[in-house]
């Protein structure tokens, strides 16, 4: 008997042993080792240890002030996010605002709307070209045509776009709270305000933190915003890595920058990982009553907060309808910023559908998107399980590699790739990587990995164990317990996770940039391409057709991920 | 016959259960009865197989099971949270192991309908999802479920716990009646003593790890062999010094020994007119405290000096005023005695 369940370990641990030895060196070859050869290229340019080209760009003004300006850029939009989004989720969910319906369309628009989208949008009415410019400028022919420019510019761009985490995590702080502890401070006599900062605000604390950390690591690492919208005075450090990395001589310049930038990020991290420990609520409610909407008592406040809560749905949407109305625009009336419905074309359209060329980026950005969008989930799916269901500290350190991309910039682990495989590399089998269409699908892969593994391992964790148990004791087999109990539970989490992760890839820019295959310029690329300087009229009207693309495909992915979600939460209720 | 050989079982340096030995009949209703993390449910676990046992050896008629795989040892289980695969409907929950077990479809048609059956499940029910289902019919499920693969052995992880009070106390008597049909050996883990009394053949009643007795509801009930079974199963009061010293002052001839624990059950502290005529009692003063009304009985609580002793009995027609005096009295044959150690 022994020697039965001896061969069936055996077998088990052979598995698992082919399963460890691919992890690892996925992990390493393309997590870990890019990271350390950059260092390599940073610190031993010439094989020898060499600080030089560090002090070298550690005193060059340009970089200090882009350093300087992405701090104050980070701090800023931490600071402003915070404001809007607890607003928003407050309006939304705590007090009786009218027109919550319309509000609630309106604040998801940053998740439909993400990266390059709203920077295009921006840059084609605010910019010094651009629609509403152009109709200023004939009330006011003297006024600078570049007046939406530098970090007033990029501050407000990245505050409407930056209120996804407050929408999604946040929001979900504040509906888990247990009405009955509001009734209890009442009970005891406390009142509105007081119960908002005293009972609501602390138990929000800890999503507000680690919204606050998400939102100061997309500050520092700002790229597309920053480079379209803040001009020459307001140069940040992402734009100038780059523009570094164009060059052959300057790539170990960015190579020293991206680096800088990494480690900023991880101190950061390191600080609030101490300061949120310190910290942290966990319901013990047993029998938890939903939350319940407050009326403002005050009319005079409640009519501020609700034309204050519909002109920033309005700031918030505008844009986006912009969009939708210049891809039917020719391109001759928006330079004159006229909106002529007689004129109102689908010539756009057209010119996306009937060329390769206008049809090849939402092709190569649908193709990436969802090829990545499926391996990472597949890869995450045998991960995550492994993780869950061993807890032990090589999981644990498995899991915390797995954590790179969300501590480390974008860029670093794009020019991390690009600059490690640029040549035949043993780790590789001696391929080249670096000018393949296979290099952006991996760091598509990379970035999504921390969200997909979290988003899979809390399905994974919210699976009764005695379920598997069941499965066991009636006699189904490891294998057939994971596809006919397991899978079948956990289906809807990763389908969600599955269409986000298209979602957000849709219009990438950081790491495509840096990753592109000329042959197959993406969304996120050709929407950036359209908004410089000298691109052409075609491009720039494309750009608004691959937008709406972009939106109308999230709008329909994200009423389905959500409406399914409140759906289910209803049918619970 | 189920046999478990000096079992020990370890999480890390901690012994869940320490050299535990015990024998299950066939066709035996046997409780594993005990307060939470005393190891009733680790020992369940251990013969179910999802629990190595890091000594001794778990034998089933005989045959050393283990090590044998899980779904090798023929064992059906019945889980505290029904563990019903939320995926399913009603009928495919309970055909799940016979599909997996590769069942003739006709087979697996009459196994259905002969389960089904057995725990009142109606047709109309067998096509719902097992969400859309009550708790009790979620718990018939979760029996059939575990019935279906015939085996010989069905282990019930306190099944009834989830459910209210009334549902508990008729699902208790057809599981009863299911384990007589079947003619199967049943294992229930419960700590809830009611349960264990009402439905078992045999019980062993568990403590820290081990063992403390084993034996018939009313072995376990009316003999207990330590003080923790005296004080887990049944409501007793433990006779102060005070009161001993107040027994043996009013009968010189008792002479007990105030150190020794001597155990009284409440219905066995009487009042004057409960005594039984010519029987032997000694008289306790005391002073009335409280009552606690349960509708078929009255449990009351005295004070004899600083000492409270409770009582419990069918009379609950009269309402006693707070401090009134009254005389109760306890039979010796009663007494529940463990010696000085």
């Amino acid at each position: 008997m022994k020697n039965l369940s001896k061969n069936y370990r055996l077998r088990r641990n052979i598995g698992f042993v082919i399963i460890a030895v691919i992890l690892i060196w996925a992990i390493f070859t393309f997590l870990v080792y890019p990271n350390l050869s950059l260092l390599r290229i940073t610190l031993f340019p010439d094989g020898t240890f060499d600080v030089a080209p560090v002090i070298q760009i550690l005193s060059s003004d340009r970089v200090l002030t882009a350093l300087k300006n992405s701090f104050i850029l980070a701090v800023s939009l931490t600071i402003t996010v915070n404001i809007l989004g607890i607003f928003q989720i407050f309006v939304l969910d705590y007090y009786e605002i009218k027109g919550n319906k319309w509000l609630n369309i309106a604040y998801h628009s940053p998740l439909i709307c993400n990266g390059m989208v709203l920077v295009t949008a921006y840059n084609f009415i605010f910019g010094s070209q651009g629609f509403l410019t152009a109709n200023l400028m004939e009330l006011f022919p003297n006024m600078d045509p570049y007046w939406f420019r530098g970090f007033g510019a990029v501050l407000i761009e990245m505050t409407f776009a930056g209120t996804s985490n407050h929408i999604m995590f946040v929001r979900d702080s504040l509906k888990n709270i247990d009405y009955q502890t509001i009734e209890a401070a009442e009970n005891m006599g406390v009142k509105g305000r007081r119960i908002l900062t005293k009972v609501v605000l602390p138990v929000l604390k800890p999503s507000i933190f680690a919204a606050s950390i998400l939102t100061f690591i997309v500050g520092v690492s700002a790229f597309a915003t920053p480079q379209v919208l803040g001009g020459e005075e307001f140069e940040t450090i992402n734009p100038l890595v780059r523009s570094f990395s164009r060059t052959l001589t300057t790539r170990n310049y960015a190579a020293v920058l991206a680096l800088l930038l990494g480690i900023i990020t991880i101190l950061v991290l390191v600080i609030t990982n101490h300061i949120e420990k310190k910290g942290n609520y966990v319901s013990i409610s047993k029998v938890k009553t939903p939350l319940k909407k407050t009326k403002i008592q005050n009319p005079v406040l409640r009519w501020i907060v609700t034309v204050a809560a519909h002109i920033i749905a309005l700031i918030q949407t505008v844009p986006l309808l912009f969009v939708f109305i210049f891809s039917f625009m020719t391109a001759g009336d928006l330079y004159a910023g006229e909106m002529n419905i007689k004129n109102f074309t689908l010539n756009n359209y057209l010119m996306v559908i009937n060329s390769t060329t206008g049809l090849r980026p939402v092709l190569t950005s649908m193709v990436y998107s969802g090829l990545s969008a499926v391996l990472v989930v597949g890869f995450m799916l045998v991960i995550a399980r492994i993780i869950t269901k061993y807890n032990n500290k090589l999981t644990g350190t498995l899991e915390l590699f797995l954590q790179i991309p969300w501590f480390l910039p974008v860029t670093l682990i794009a020019l991390g790739l690009i600059m490690t495989f640029d040549r035949p590399n043993i780790l590789t089998f001696g391929l080249t990587l670096t000018g393949t269409v296979y290099i952006m699908l991996i760091g598509y892969i990379i970035i999504r990995l921390p969200y997909t593994l979290r988003m899979i391992k809390a399905a994974y964790a919210g699976i009764d164990n005695s379920l598997e148990e069941a499965a066991k004791n009636l006699g189904a087999s490891t294998v057939k317990t994971y596809i006919k109990v397991i899978f079948p539970i956990i289906w809807p989490e990763v389908l969600s996770v599955f269409l986000l992760n298209f979602i957000q890839q849709l219009s990438e820019y950081n790491v495509s940039v840096f990753l592109f295959h000329p042959m197959f310029q993406p969304l996120g690329v050709m929407l950036n391409v359209a908004t410089g300087a000298d691109s052409t009229p075609e491009s720039q009207m494309m750009s608004f057709v691959y937008s709406v693309i972009i939106m109308v495909v999230s709008i329909v992915i994200i009423s389905f991920v959500y409406g399914r979600k409140s759906a289910t939460l209803k049918k619970r209720q | 016959m189920i046999k478990f050989n000096n079992i020990e079982i370890r999480f890390g340096d901690f012994a869940a259960i320490r050299d535990l030995s015990l024998e299950v009949e066939e066709g035996e209703f046997f409780t594993f009865l005990g307060p939470s993390g005393c190891g009733k449910t680790t020992t369940l676990r251990a013969l179910v197989g999802f629990i190595t046992p890091a000594r001794g050896t778990i034998e089933v008629n005989g045959e050393d099971i283990t090590y044998k795989p899980i779904e090798k040892r023929g064992i059906g289980m019945v889980f505290q949270s029904y563990a019903l695969f939320p995926t399913m409907t009603v009928e495919e929950n309970i055909t799940f192991g016979l599909k997996e077990n590769k069942w003739e479809k006709r087979a697996i048609a009459e196994q259905l309908k002969k389960v089904t059956n057995m725990v009142n499940l109606t047709e109309e029910q067998l096509k719902k999802n097992v969400s859309a289902l009550s708790g009790g019919q979620q718990q018939r499920v979760a029996i059939a479920r575990a019935l279906a693969l015939n085996p010989k052995i069905i282990v019930l992880d306190e099944p009834l716990s989830n459910l209210d009070a009334k549902l508990r106390k008729s699902l208790r008597v057809e599981l009863k009646k299911i384990q007589k049909s079947s003619n199967t050996t049943m294992i229930y883990v419960t700590h809830d003593q009611e349960e264990a009394l009402t439905l078992s053949d045999r019980i062993a009643v568990f403590n820290n790890g081990c063992i403390e007795q084993v034996g018939t509801p009313r072995e376990v009930y009316y003999s207990p062999q330590s003080e923790f079974v005296t004080n887990f199963i049944g409501d007793t009061n433990r006779l102060s010094e005070e009161i001993i010293q107040e027994i043996n002052r009013q009968n010189p001839g008792a002479d007990l020994n105030p150190k020794d624990h001597i155990y009284v059950r409440v219905e066995n502290v009487k009042e004057a007119s409960e005594r039984t005529p010519g029987e032997k009692y000694y008289r306790i003063p005391a002073v009335f405290d409280m009552e606690e009304f349960y509708g078929i009985t009255t449990r009351k609580t005295f004070l004899s000096g600083r000492s409270e002793i409770k009582s419990m009995s069918l009379k609950n027609d009269e309402k006693l005023e707070r401090g009134v005096q009254m005389d109760l009295f306890v039979n010796p044959s009663d007494f529940i005695i463990f010696k000085e150690r």
